[in-house]
């Protein structure tokens, strides 16, 4: 009976992202998917999904197993909807992850990775609580570079790690250790068992937890 | 929804009492037994009642209350479940966690999963099986302490003449990563009894292989000793009752057994301990663990069932009792075709958790286990103990139950009296239009690689889905129907294996399911006069 680690990465496709940073956001897409592929593990359980957000929110991946995977057109412009974003991660996860029942064993709690690099500029506290108290999944966000909001981030989930800036090794770093987090999350719930994950360690240099 | 579909007329002891004492009792109940009988004519058995019964079955036995749905915990389920993962993170240096990579020992196999890719659009199945599909390695067991091997299979014969295989298989993961294989599982015959034991060593517990080794061990030899001289005494009816409150039974001897069984489990613990505590202080153990060795370190789950047949009324019946702590299935198929799992999983059969024999030693008083003790009494054509390696790619148990043991017989696995090619022919006309040559022709196998013998060798799996496929006719019809599953086994064998358990350990080794990685371990009980 399968079952699959849903991942849900949600980005930040405001105006601020435009130019070089999209475009760094679009090669650590692909080489996320590239590096999972090369997981035979990963191969068998991990369904990916992608949600931007900016003057509206978009799923613009629904969740797919990683070798069905299309990389998303990424295009930058607008303001920075979280809220809207958020309640629409929810939605998404309601409708497409598969829940315990006596007749089939349900997914793993999905994993999810918010990127923002700015201010959120919708009525996003609400979500954010929403999403806070349902702990719908294991949800790390990520707040890159100095224009983005810690404060913000911590009202949905208690792990956040900053991100230097938005340069393009930044970035990778980032997509790859995202990476690793999916990967080091595969195998330990495979195991069976109930107990916290050892996220890999972060390269200090480049991202930070906030603590 | 209820787990207990097939103890169908069970009592809830709970009606009667008040909301918060439901609330606050433990809610184990007490399936009443309900004793599978022989068909007396060739009617089939309906709704358990059997059409003429020289036994007065109680009719509030047979009431059509439903059970109300609980997990055992008081827990609601929907707060259960999903999987609750905590995550930590860590920030470090670059000394990064040492990739366990062997190189100089690895070999690659490539394994060619049919249904990989099921949810693809057809180009995209296509495309991705041009690219050379990411090897699972085979890195073999490391040197070190407690190296164990990767495959074990074993055969005996119960008393009753019943054939009796074992099997044990390292899991996909495991050859990935280079790690032991942390199932393990023991048997023997003893007397008029069965004694069998399979344990799973928690996957993210170094030492767990050692737990489980132990706990098998220990249990067995101790419930071995101890029943070798017990012969059950003629039995009715009423000697199957047990206490409402405490679960224990009222037969002496089966309360014996009952008492056996849990101070099997009890030293099994104390053995565990004793296996943990010989190796805390040695270096070869804190070079591995970077530590003092723990109890925790070999948490293991721990599954028993005893066997034995029974004289009612001059005929005879399988009685089997059995006590699980953790997951994985003590699951039976009774000789009328029904799939059975004795006792629930802890937590529930679908949740994440699991629990382990070495958990807390609280849990495992007589008060406790007296309630985990299950029961079943009937004529069987198996009995199969499994680790979740094995359960968790047939679920819900009801109908996978038989879809395993459909499975077993398709790949020629179990050792069974076969029907003559001419009675298979006759019997599958009013079945299925192909013809026995058609389907033995047809090849509907898929063909994978097994390391589980000396040469590795090609191996061609069967699955009553496949064969479903092929002969165009709904799984239950092929559940259901000896003759066909006899027939779809005809054709190139599955292996060049020709003893049961070694036909298993293949099996074990080499059979598919998407996302299934773990280790597998079976033990089957089964009759070779019925299939």
């Amino acid at each position: 009976m399968l079952r699959r680690l849903p991942v849900y990465l949600l980005l930040d496709t405001s105006g601020s992202m435009s130019g070089d940073p999209i475009e760094a956001a679009r090669q650590g897409i692909r080489a996320l998917i590239s590096d999972l592929k090369d997981d035979p593990q990963a191969i068998e359980t991990a369904y990916l999904s992608v949600i931007t957000f900016d003057s509206t929110a978009q799923q613009v991946c629904p969740l797919t197993e990683l070798m069905a995977f299309q990389e998303p057109e990424l295009k930058a412009g607008g303001t920075t909807c979280l809220g809207e974003a958020l309640t629409l991660l929810e939605e998404c996860i309601d409708r497409e992850v598969q829940k315990s029942s006596p007749e089939q064993k349900g997914d793993w709690k999905p994993l999810v990775f918010i990127m923002t690099d700015g201010q959120p500029t919708d009525n996003w506290e609400q979500a954010a609580d929403g999403i806070k108290q349902r702990k719908l999944g294991n949800i790390i966000a990520c707040a890159a570079g100095a224009g983005a909001s810690e404060t913000a981030l911590k009202r949905i989930t208690e792990i956040v790690i900053k991100l230097n800036s938005l340069q393009p090794q930044d970035l990778q770093a980032y997509f790859k250790w995202v990476t690793e987090s999916i990967k080091a999350t595969g195998k330990s719930v495979t195991t069976g068992e109930d107990g916290p994950v050892d996220l890999p360690p972060l390269p200090s240099d480049k991202i930070v937890i906030v603590p | 929804m209820t787990d207990y579909k097939y103890r169908k007329g069970s009592k809830n002891i709970l009606t009667e009492t008040s909301e918060e004492e439901t609330n606050s009792i433990k809610k184990y109940q007490f399936p009443v037994l309900e004793i599978e009988h022989y068909p007396l004519s060739k009617k089939p058995i309906i709704n358990g009642k059997p059409i003429v019964g020289k036994y007065k079955i109680d009719d509030k036995l047979n009431s059509k209350e439903e059970l109300s749905i609980n997990d055992g915990q008081g827990k609601d389920l929907e707060q259960s479940n999903p999987q609750s993962n905590e995550l930590k993170l860590e920030c470090a240096d670059e000394k990064d966690a040492g990739s366990k990579e062997k190189e100089a020992q690895e070999r690659e196999v490539e394994q060619k999963p049919q249904e990989a890719l099921e949810s693809a659009t057809e180009v995209q199945k296509q495309e991705a099986e041009k690219i050379a599909m990411p090897k699972w390695k085979n890195i073999p067991v490391p040197d070190g302490p407690d190296k164990y091997s990767e495959f074990t299979s074993k055969r005996s014969e119960s008393p009753e003449g019943y054939s009796l295989i074992g099997a044990r298989a390292r899991g996909k993961k495991h050859k990935h990563e280079g790690t032991n294989c942390d199932d393990w599982f023991e048997f023997e015959t003893s007397g008029q009894w069965t004694v069998i034991a399979v344990s799973d060593g928690a996957g993210s517990k170094q030492l767990s292989r050692v737990g489980a080794r132990t706990a098998c061990q220990a249990s067995v030899n101790y419930l071995a000793e101890r029943l070798k001289e017990l012969k059950l005494a003629q039995c009715e009816q009423s000697s199957f009752e047990r206490n409402r409150e405490t679960g224990e039974f009222v037969n002496k001897d089966l309360k014996l057994v009952q008492k056996t069984i849990h101070e099997a489990i009890q030293l099994a613990y104390d053995e565990v301990e004793r296996s943990a505590n010989e190796r805390s202080g040695k270096e070869e153990y804190k070079e591995v663990l970077g530590r003092e060795v723990k109890l925790d370190d070999l948490s293991s789950t721990l599954l028993l069932a005893v066997h034995t047949t029974i004289r009612i009324e001059d005929k005879k019946y399988s009685l089997i009792i059995s006590s699980q702590i953790g997951d994985g299935y003590i699951a039976v198929v009774t000789q009328s075709g029904k799939p059975l799992l004795l006792g629930i999983p802890e937590g529930g059969e679908y949740s994440g958790q699991t629990e382990f024999l070495t958990t807390s030693k609280r849990k495992l008083t007589r008060e406790y286990l007296n309630r985990k003790t299950f029961i079943h009494v009937g004529p069987i054509k198996a009995l199969m103990v499994m680790t979740d390696g094995v359960s968790d790619d047939y679920f819900p148990h009801d109908p996978e139950i038989l879809t395993l043991y459909s499975d077993l017989l398709l790949n020629s696995i179990l050792d069974v009296e076969k029907p003559s090619k001419e009675e298979i022919a006759a019997a599958i006309q009013d079945i299925t239009s192909k013809t026995l040559e058609e389907i033995v022709e047809s090849k509907y196998y898929y063909i994978t690689e097994t390391n589980a013998t000396e040469l590795v060798q090609q191996v061609r799996i069967r699955t009553v889905k496949d064969f479903s496929n092929m002969i165009e006719l709904e799984p239950s019809k092929i559940l259901n129907s000896k003759h066909l599953l006899v027939a779809g086994a005809l054709g190139e064998p599955m292996s060049q294996e020709t003893n049961s358990e070694e036909k298993l350990k293949v099996w074990l080794d080499s059979y598919y399911v998407r996302g299934s990685f773990d280790d597998r371990t079976m033990v089957i009980l089964n009759r070779k006069d019925v299939i």
